[in-house]
């Protein structure tokens, strides 16, 4: 098998493997690309609008893909706000252009896992995300416009004791869902010592076809994070 | 990592996780079920269950309807709240079908009615269906009506109308019928920390109303959060609820639907207004902003101390005072 095969499949593999395993929302871990440092503890506050406060473990990979040498950050991360619900995503980040040019755009795609309990039932919910985020990028700091479309493609209901009363013929199992939300913010960050930085990104949501089904719930949404690396 | 450096080792490991995940990816695909498919998740509409009682408009249009009584007797027509939800609480005033032909129905593309396209979510529509269901049952004379919440705001909306056609009015915490009402429903305050609006916004970023099997499946999931354990109603038309309100002018508070306009004048009969007093629509916001149209019952609104805004339909309190009003 050539370097070439290898490459794909290996890319094949990984988004393959992704989509199995998880899906939260995620936020760039931009500055991973301006360091030779390898690991980064990220802490995320959420606001979307639910609150959420996550962790985040994120780890930089040096690849040789196509002419040049780019960057790789993969992130596992978890996020709750209750312990009755929880995110669990896997992300991977890179840049289109090579990692050290200003004017650039990240390319970040993965999977999240949601779980969530209520009166109705235990859900497992995975989704694809995938976004991109051209912006220009310094060494101290960094702004930048993201579109971001996550697709929930299954879920997992099991389904309540209180809720099978009032309706005997539920079924439990798989079930898949056809439509997708995508998210378009702003970010922004900056360095603020050597190992530390901050980012923050706010945005709107909107549902697959710019109808805004519930009206209720403000479609706006914010994340604030503090990354430290070692 | 450099791609040059993966050995033999490596690229044996990498076939084995790709065959791993397409295997996974086959079980899933096999094993899963389409939101899309009925009956599965929310219960079927009178469209996919013919066992349930129905009636079809004159356009085709089924609704889920159910008659208790002799026929013989005068009408009484329930009209249910939400927009969206279903005849089925109601069911507790059937013990009036021994004086009257009563009259249970899911509006269209609400409960267990068929859903209908978007597009006939409309207050307008909504009028000749009512219209169309007294004349089918009452044709020669006035019925009765009851609604509750959004049924009465409806009822409200269809007296204006056609004042010629009802009887007797009772309005249960009607939902709000003119600018000020709903102006002044918005202004609740809300918890933010609060564990079920939690749970509920959380709900909105993965329960995707891409059909109406799952619309209705997340817009019950969101009530079930919020209201009494013992409330039974499990299909809600999810659709309809957004659709009506956005007639309404409720999303983006423009609020042009006017119910109470001429009323008062055009309907001059005595309305018995029911209210419940420990939420947002109980007796304080009835008496402020609502009854102030109508020709009152005993000239003041029937408080239920201590009730919400479900608990007022089968409280002790209620069919006694629904039937001296009917009786007088």
């Amino acid at each position: 098998m050539n370097q070439m095969n290898m490459k794909k499949l290996l890319i094949t593999g990984m988004l393959l493997v992704i989509v199995q395993v998880t899906n939260a929302q995620h936020i760039n871990n931009v500055f991973a690309f301006r360091t030779e440092k390898k690991h980064s503890m990220m802490l995320n506050l959420e606001f979307d609008p639910a609150l959420f406060w996550g962790i985040t473990y994120n780890r930089s990979f040096n690849v040789r893909l196509g002419s040049f040498e780019r960057k790789l950050t993969s992130q596992i991360g978890w996020k709750t706000f209750q312990f009755n619900y929880n995110d669990l995503n896997l992300n991977f980040q890179t840049t289109l252009l090579h990692h050290r040019a200003k004017s650039n755009v990240i390319l970040n795609f993965g999977a999240e896992n949601k779980y969530l309990e209520n009166k109705v039932h235990q859900a497992n919910v995975y989704n694809w995300m995938v976004s991109l985020m051209p912006g220009y990028y310094t060494e101290r700091w960094y702004v930048g416009t993201e579109l971001h479309y996550k697709w929930l493609f299954k879920v997992k209901y099991d389904h309540t004791d209180f809720y099978r009363e009032v309706f005997p013929q539920v079924q439990d199992g798989w079930y898949s869902y056809k439509n997708a939300y995508a998210y378009l913010s702003l970010n922004a960050g900056a360095k603020l010592s050597e190992n530390v930085d901050v980012d923050f990104r706010a945005g709107y949501r909107f549902y697959y076809d710019f109808t805004n089904y519930q009206p209720y719930i403000q479609p706006y949404f914010t994340n604030l994070a503090f990354n430290f690396r070692f | 990592m450099d791609l040059q450096s993966i050995d033999l080792n490596m690229k044996m490991k990498i076939k084995t996780y790709l065959i791993l995940a397409l295997t996974i990816s086959i079980v899933f695909s096999a094993c899963e079920q389409d939101a899309i498919e009925v009956g599965t998740l929310v219960p079927k509409t009178v469209t996919n269950d013919p066992t349930l009682p129905s009636f079809t408009l004159s356009d085709g249009t089924k609704l889920h309807l159910e008659t208790f009584g002799d026929p013989t007797k005068p009408v009484l027509i329930i009209l249910h709240g939400g927009p969206g939800n279903s005849y089925k609480p109601y069911l507790a005033w059937q013990p009036l079908s021994n004086e009257y032909f009563m009259v249970f129905w899911d509006q269209r593309g609400a409960g267990l009615s068929e859903r209908v396209p978007s597009s006939e979510l409309t207050g307008p529509q909504y009028l000749k269906d009512l219209d169309e269901i007294g004349n089918h049952f009452s044709p020669e004379r006035k019925f009765y009506l009851i609604g509750h919440s959004w049924g009465g705001a409806y009822a409200a909306y269809y007296v204006q109308n056609h004042p010629h056609r009802v009887e007797k009015l009772v309005l249960m915490e009607p939902g709000p019928m003119n600018k000020p009402a709903m102006e002044n429903t918005t202004a609740a305050a809300v918890d933010f920390f609060n564990k079920d609006l939690q749970a509920f916004l959380n709900n909105s970023d993965y329960l995707f109303p891409g059909n109406d099997e799952a619309g209705d499946y997340f817009r019950m999931t969101s009530k079930f959060e919020r209201q009494r354990i013992e409330y039974t109603d499990t299909r809600q038309g999810f659709r309809c609820n957004y659709y009506l309100n956005d007639w309404r002018g409720l999303w983006d508070k423009s609020y042009t639907a006017d119910f109470t306009d001429g009323i008062k004048e055009n309907f001059v009969k005595e309305v018995l207004f029911i209210a419940g007093t420990t939420e947002r629509l109980g007796a304080a916001y009835q008496r402020n902003y609502q009854a102030i149209h109508f020709n009152l019952y005993e000239n003041e609104v029937f408080v239920i101390e201590g009730a919400d805004h479900d608990e007022i339909i089968d409280h002790p309190l209620t069919l006694p005072k629904i039937r001296a009003y009917f009786n007088q």
